[in-house]
């Protein structure tokens, strides 16, 4: 466990990054990102109450520096990922990692990161879904990121009577909620987990499609050549008789 | 934006960002903050940066994560926090 203090944050100051500041990048659950909001309470200056003690007409008793409360519906969350493997590699794309501790971060923005999961086989949990061997996406891409014709295989997979991958994981999500798993770390990780196999299901689902299409074409072209071929054949007997009549 | 703090780059261009939280580990003598630019995200994430913070004349400079072993440790601290530690 670290040891760790708030500190206060004067908004009025200008934050000024400098030429060697990178920021790490996180992707948490909104969630989690509220509940680290939440819990951030130590006195910070904040300026409307200073242009309000200003312009006040009458002397007002407010002190200079108020403490911001960042009360956000402080709803109930879902932890995040925890932490990075010490020997991830730094991508733009979210690295893999550990369901036990693991956050995986990219190290430059990236407008469209995919979310990588690394699952322990030796995970203890009750819970069939968490119980999986273990699986590295590292290399995945998001679905989205495909063309738009390999786009309308996707469209095709599901039948009436097949879930749409949200109630996939909505129901996913009651039995885990149902199960032992308390950690909300693990249960975030699974669900980030599925998503990305769903994505990558789909992936390999759009590549059989893009390659069927292909397939289909160059049968197609080679019908097509096999035909004309015939025709010729076909014709080249009475194109030879015409040709002994003009002669004779 | 509740907590709106503006950050000026290198090339002059200033970006607003919402503050999340901000911390120091005594361990490393240091400080850090956690922003976000609340940038869409296709998963549904909230996307957030975490860099160093040093308060110098009268303004804040925001600075890298040096050593992964410091990375590590603010991602322990993230989860501290996440849990309603401290």
């Amino acid at each position: 466990m670290t040891t760790f203090n708030y500190i206060p944050i004067d908004l009025k100051l200008p934050f000024m990054t400098t030429a060697s500041n990178t920021p790490k990048l996180i992707a948490v659950k909104k969630d989690a990102s509220t509940a680290m909001k939440t819990h951030y309470k130590p006195t910070v200056v904040n300026p409307t109450v200073n242009n309000i003690q200003q312009s006040s007409v009458a002397p007002q008793p407010a002190p200079v520096q108020t403490p911001v409360t960042n009360v956000v519906n402080g709803a109930e969350f879902q932890a995040p990922p925890a932490e990075l493997a010490p020997d991830a590699p730094i991508d733009t794309m979210v690295q893999p990692f550990d369901i036990n501790s693991q956050i995986d971060v990219p190290d430059t923005l990236d407008t469209n990161p995919a979310i990588d999961i690394t699952i322990p086989s030796n995970n203890q949990s009750t819970n069939s879904v968490s119980n999986q061997q273990e699986e590295s996406f590292a290399n995945a891409m998001p679905s989205n990121s495909l063309d738009s014709s390999t786009q309308i295989k996707q469209n095709n997979v599901q039948s009436p009577n097949q879930l749409s991958d949200e109630n996939l994981i909505v129901e996913i999500k009651k039995l885990i909620d149902q199960s032992s798993i308390k950690d909300e770390v693990i249960k975030t990780e699974i669900e980030l987990a599925i998503r990305k196999a769903l994505n990558d299901a789909k992936l390999l689902e759009q590549i059989k499609y893009a390659n069927a299409v292909t397939e289909l074409a160059n049968a197609t072209v080679n019908l097509a050549k096999t035909n004309k071929q015939n025709s010729i054949q076909n014709i080249a007997p009475q194109v030879e008789s015409l040709n002994m009549q003009r002669t004779a | 934006m509740l907590d709106k703090i503006s950050i000026k780059k290198d090339d002059g261009t200033v970006a607003d960002a919402e503050l999340i939280t901000a911390f120091e580990i005594p361990d490393f003598g240091r400080k850090y903050v956690i922003y976000t630019f609340n940038e869409p995200d296709p998963n549904g994430l909230a996307r957030l940066s975490v860099s160093q913070l040093i308060e110098a004349n009268g303004a804040y400079q925001l600075k890298s994560i040096e050593t992964e072993d410091e990375w590590t440790r603010i991602k322990e601290v993230m989860r501290e926090i996440i849990k309603g530690g401290n």
